[in-house]
């Protein structure tokens, strides 16, 4: 069933939990490791490349996510041969007894034909340590493991046709080549992570 | 979306000193959809949709926004400041203490 999400506005009549790391911040909790789809624990270390690493926060049943994970097949396609590895991170620790159980997300993997790490993040630690507070919730870094870009895939969730800013490709590409990221922090909208309190 | 019936109980329960406006998030393309929905969990009055840029729709609602949903911002029922504001789903304890303080302030 297409889930709606509402903003709920209380007229009448202060804060974000989180911080999210910052631009330059070297690649936290590189040894933690996490079961993959694979039935294999990986770390964020065992995942990044001689060039990067791209860290997609995830999961099996957003409507962003739902949208936008073919472009997370294109990306792991066109990158993961250059040196960028790529990994999902599900931290939707409320969910992990049922949609966003282990057999819920390799099915997911399976049905979007995901090519790259898709593990799950007990207890959510990345997710708190990256200030991670949505899916999808993108970071990438460099081959020295300083965070260069964070935030949305693209401009266009919706419809990949009509993208105008294909921010994580333009940032990979101006990565690997050495030159100035243009959008290196940009928003979009999606699903709040499943934090227990 | 579970917090959506506590919310919308809210406005009830407050009555004169407190309205509350449900801002959909989802495409245009789903307005029947919206629509449908507010009907069903009988919500009257004015509701929106978004219709621009997401970061435009994030950044115009307040700058400290990561775009995460749902996301709620409580005014001040006199002087319309911001008196509190959260991303994801709170505890009803946080909607009533911001609510309280906003009636009061």
């Amino acid at each position: 069933m297409k889930k709606l999400i509402f903003v709920a506005t209380l007229l009448l009549c202060v804060g974000i939990q989180a911080k999210e790391l910052d631009l330059g911040s070297v690649l936290p909790l590189q040894d933690v490791k996490m079961m993959d789809i694979t039935g294999k624990k990986v770390s964020l270390g065992d995942a990044k490349g001689e060039n990067g690493l791209l860290v997609i926060f995830s999961c099996n049943t957003c409507p962003w996510v739902i949208k936008w994970e073919d472009r997370y097949v294109e990306l792991a396609k066109k990158y993961q041969s250059k040196g960028v590895g790529m990994i999902a991170v599900n931290s939707n620790e409320t969910n992990f007894g049922s949609v966003d159980s282990m057999d819920e997300m390799k099915a997911h993997a399976k049905e979007n034909g995901y090519n790259f790490y898709y593990a799950m993040d007990y207890g959510a630690k990345l997710a708190r340590e990256f200030g991670a507070t949505k899916t999808p919730h993108v970071y990438l870094f460099d081959a020295e493991d300083q965070l260069v870009y964070r935030g949305a895939i693209d401009d266009n969730a919706k419809n990949k046709k009509k993208v105008k800013k294909p921010y994580v490709a333009d940032a990979i590409d101006a990565m690997l080549a050495g030159s100035t990221i243009k959008y290196a922090s940009t928003k979009a909208l999606g699903c709040g992570i499943k934090f227990k309190d | 979306m579970a917090e959506f019936p506590f919310v919308h109980s809210l406005s009830k329960k407050y009555n004169q000193d407190l309205k509350v406006i449900f801002v959909s998030a989802d495409w245009l393309e789903d307005e029947k959809k919206v629509k449908d929905f507010l009907s069903s969990m009988d919500v009257i009055g004015q509701s929106y949709i978004k219709d621009q840029p997401e970061e435009e729709f994030i950044n115009g609602f307040h700058r400290e926004w990561t775009g995460s949903l749902p996301f709620t911002i409580v005014y001040s029922k006199l002087s319309g400041s911001i008196v509190d504001y959260w991303e994801n789903t709170k505890h009803e304890k946080r909607f009533i203490e911001a609510i309280e303080k906003a009636i009061n302030s």
